[in-house]
């Protein structure tokens, strides 16, 4: 989006000419969730270590799923660590990091954040935020039916949460500063369709929305190269593009003869039969259902292997109008490695380009499409950097605490 | 934390000082800034030349009061052990001082007498002391001290544990069992740490420390059933669960 499609206007122009263009193109977690690629950038670490895989988990030993939120995180964030430099932060509206709890400095949680009262520390903020009209998100619901109301709300919350941020730039004495857009995710899954249509009805709101952002971020970021010794770092959480098809793993499972319920009455993941072998959850992370891991495994230690490669071929050969619908099946620990592996999936599949994977437990067909046009990519995302010079050659998402710490001298 | 000072009046040998330092020692074990001050010191260092007429009593009271008023003042908590045998003036000091709490140290004539290892009383009777309190001197009870304290039927601790319990009541000291003692070998190793991190002073680093490891290992770390709902119903609408 800094640069822009080839031969259209940068959506960005701000922070393109901020950067002089020198954005790079930078690779996130998989799976390439906020949840995830959030986690992994305030740690510096990948799912194996800091134990976030997803926006729902499985309760060990269960079909039951949950919720992990920021206490679940088992690696300490930037924001906690800095505090042992002496440093203080000011973090607004960083999603995984709800509930709010104490660090040096000031914290207003991101998605998914639910009660304003728990989002914030410290908390002699709260009143001002509430003052203020802080929304912690905007009701996504409206993005489907409701799309005027819906794009009001999104100008609404970004010009109240940078009077905010306003408030705080000024007020705390900080030695990191971060500023979380959430509102150009939440227009693209329902309007990305719209980004380059300039026969779309919402085209012209699109933009106008990107500009507002634009014009918001760069009001920071000048202000903090106004700074001495002070250096600014952009990036996303994941990139995006336009869906071609939704594909809905456990149908093709089932389908394959992996995954069956045990009665037609119940729905979901506890009615799985004890002759499944494997099951996926949103979006894109397959299990292998073991004896021993789950209540109804039928997968025996000696077979493990054998059905992870089954997976492997299924989904690799798994086509969707002709063309190829995943780019790469990962075994879990390809991708992760460290303490918190036990709660892993056993496999992990990335799509190819407009393949938008989802669990899809109660779908009764394999694709499909639905009012989602845009969806996240994880190769697309970007980093741009005050010091272009210090990002590395491929970045991940990764890298970025490291990079951060360089610029702080640390 | 709010400062006071804590008055301790009564005969002499009536036990003020042996108690003064008692609550001292718990306060520092709780962490709390205190200072001590006692008769024996500041005749030497604030009052020298006063002697014992009720105008140079007065006036040692008065330097001693003022004194309390500023470390008070401070946020310290000052353990003050005076005979202070003159209502007025303990009052001029109440007022002086504002965050004042008289603790009566009542104990009977004989049994000072029989704790008077130096001999004074003796010598007082035998007319060798003049314008000694409780012999040749009077002592005016308190009228509405916040506490009294019956040292010649308590024992130490009873008493301790009653000065607490009326600081707490008072609202000067935390509520018992929400006050935490960090052991000294603890707490010398956090005062190590305490300059590379950024926070203001011990309290508030041990807080974040505490928030932390609550945060980790709370039984409460899942969402209660309406906000999984709601936390569902987000990610419903934005297709991140199908």
């Amino acid at each position: 989006m800094l640069a822009g499609a080839p031969g259209r206007p940068s959506l960005l122009p701000g922070m393109k000419g901020f950067f002089s263009g020198r954005a790079a193109r930078m690779t996130v977690s998989i799976p390439e969730i906020s949840a995830v690629s959030w986690s992994s950038f305030m740690t510096g670490t990948q799912p194996g270590e800091h134990g976030i895989y997803g926006f729902v988990d499985l309760v060990p030993g269960s079909y039951q799923v949950r919720f992990p939120d920021f206490r679940d995180l088992k690696v300490e964030p930037f924001f906690i660590e800095l505090g042992a430099h002496g440093k203080r932060s000011v973090i607004i509206n960083l999603p995984a990091t709800y509930p709010a709890r104490p660090i040096p400095g000031v914290l207003v949680s991101g998605f998914v954040a639910l009660e304003l009262e728990r989002s914030v520390f410290p908390p002699r903020y709260l009143s001002m935020l509430k003052q203020a009209g802080y929304q912690v998100d905007v009701d996504a619901g409206k993005g489907r039916e409701r799309k005027v109301e819906f794009l009001a709300d999104l100008h609404c919350a970004l010009k109240v949460r940078k009077q905010v941020a306003d408030r705080l730039w000024e007020r705390e004495d900080w030695d990191v500063f971060m500023f979380t857009v959430t509102g150009t995710d939440r227009l693209q899954h329902f309007l990305h369709d719209a980004c380059f249509d300039g026969q779309h009805e919402f085209h012209d709101e699109f933009r106008a929305f990107f500009h507002e952002v634009d014009e918001t971020v760069v009001d920071f970021m000048q202000r903090a190269a106004a700074r001495p010794g002070m250096e600014v770092l952009a990036l996303s959480d994941h990139g995006f593009g336009p869906i071609r098809s939704e594909v809905y793993l456990n149908p093709v499972l089932k389908k394959n003869g992996f995954f069956s319920s045990e009665t037609p009455d119940v729905k979901g993941l506890p009615g799985i039969s004890g002759r499944a072998t494997a099951f996926a959850l949103d979006p894109s992370r397959l299990y292998v259902h073991r004896k021993g891991k789950f209540p109804r495994g039928a997968v025996a230690d000696a077979d493990y292997e054998r059905v992870r490669r089954d997976l492997k071929d299924l989904f690799r050969a798994y086509e969707v109008g002709g063309g190829k619908a995943i780019r790469r099946v990962y075994y879990a620990e390809e991708l992760y490695s460290g303490a918190q592996m036990a709660a892993a999936p056993d496999l992990l599949l990335l799509s190819e380009p407009g393949i938008d994977l989802k669990g899809g437990m109660e779908k009764d067909r394999e694709t499909g499409t639905s009012h989602f046009t845009g969806m996240h990519r994880q190769d697309n995302a970007f980093l741009a950097c005050s010091r272009p010079e210090l990002i590395a050659a491929s970045p991940t998402i990764f890298d970025v605490k490291g990079l951060m710490y360089r610029l702080l001298a640390i | 934390m709010k400062g006071v000072t804590v008055w301790f009046t009564g005969l002499p040998c009536s036990g003020k000082t042996t108690l003064a330092l008692k609550l001292s020692a718990e306060l520092k074990k709780r962490g709390i800034h205190s200072e001590d001050l006692d008769g024996d010191v500041t005749r030497k260092y604030l009052s020298k030349g006063l002697g014992f007429s009720k105008e140079d009593r007065d006036e040692n009271i008065r330097r001693v009061g003022f004194v309390c008023s500023l470390l008070t003042r401070h946020g310290a908590v000052v353990t003050a052990a005076f005979v202070s045998p003159y209502r007025n003036i303990r009052d001029e000091i109440r007022g002086m001082i504002g965050d004042f709490v008289e603790v009566y140290v009542k104990c009977s004539l004989e049994k000072c007498i029989e704790r008077d290892v130096k001999g004074m009383y003796k010598k007082a009777i035998a007319g060798e002391i003049k314008n000694f309190t409780g012999v040749s001197d009077p002592f005016e009870e308190p009228l509405q001290p916040e506490l009294v304290i019956e040292s010649d039927r308590e024992s130490e601790e009873e008493s301790l544990r009653k000065i607490l319990g009326k600081l707490e009541e008072l609202g000067y000291l935390g509520q018992a069992g929400k006050d935490i003692v960090i052991p000294d070998y603890l707490r010398q190793d956090l005062v190590k740490m305490l300059p590379g991190q950024n926070f203001p002073d011990l309290p508030t680093f041990v807080i974040h420390i505490l928030s932390q490891y609550v945060a980790r290992n709370s039984g409460q770390a899942d969402l209660s059933q309406s906000e999984e709902d709601e936390v569902r119903e987000k990610l419903k609408k934005l297709g991140y669960i199908s």
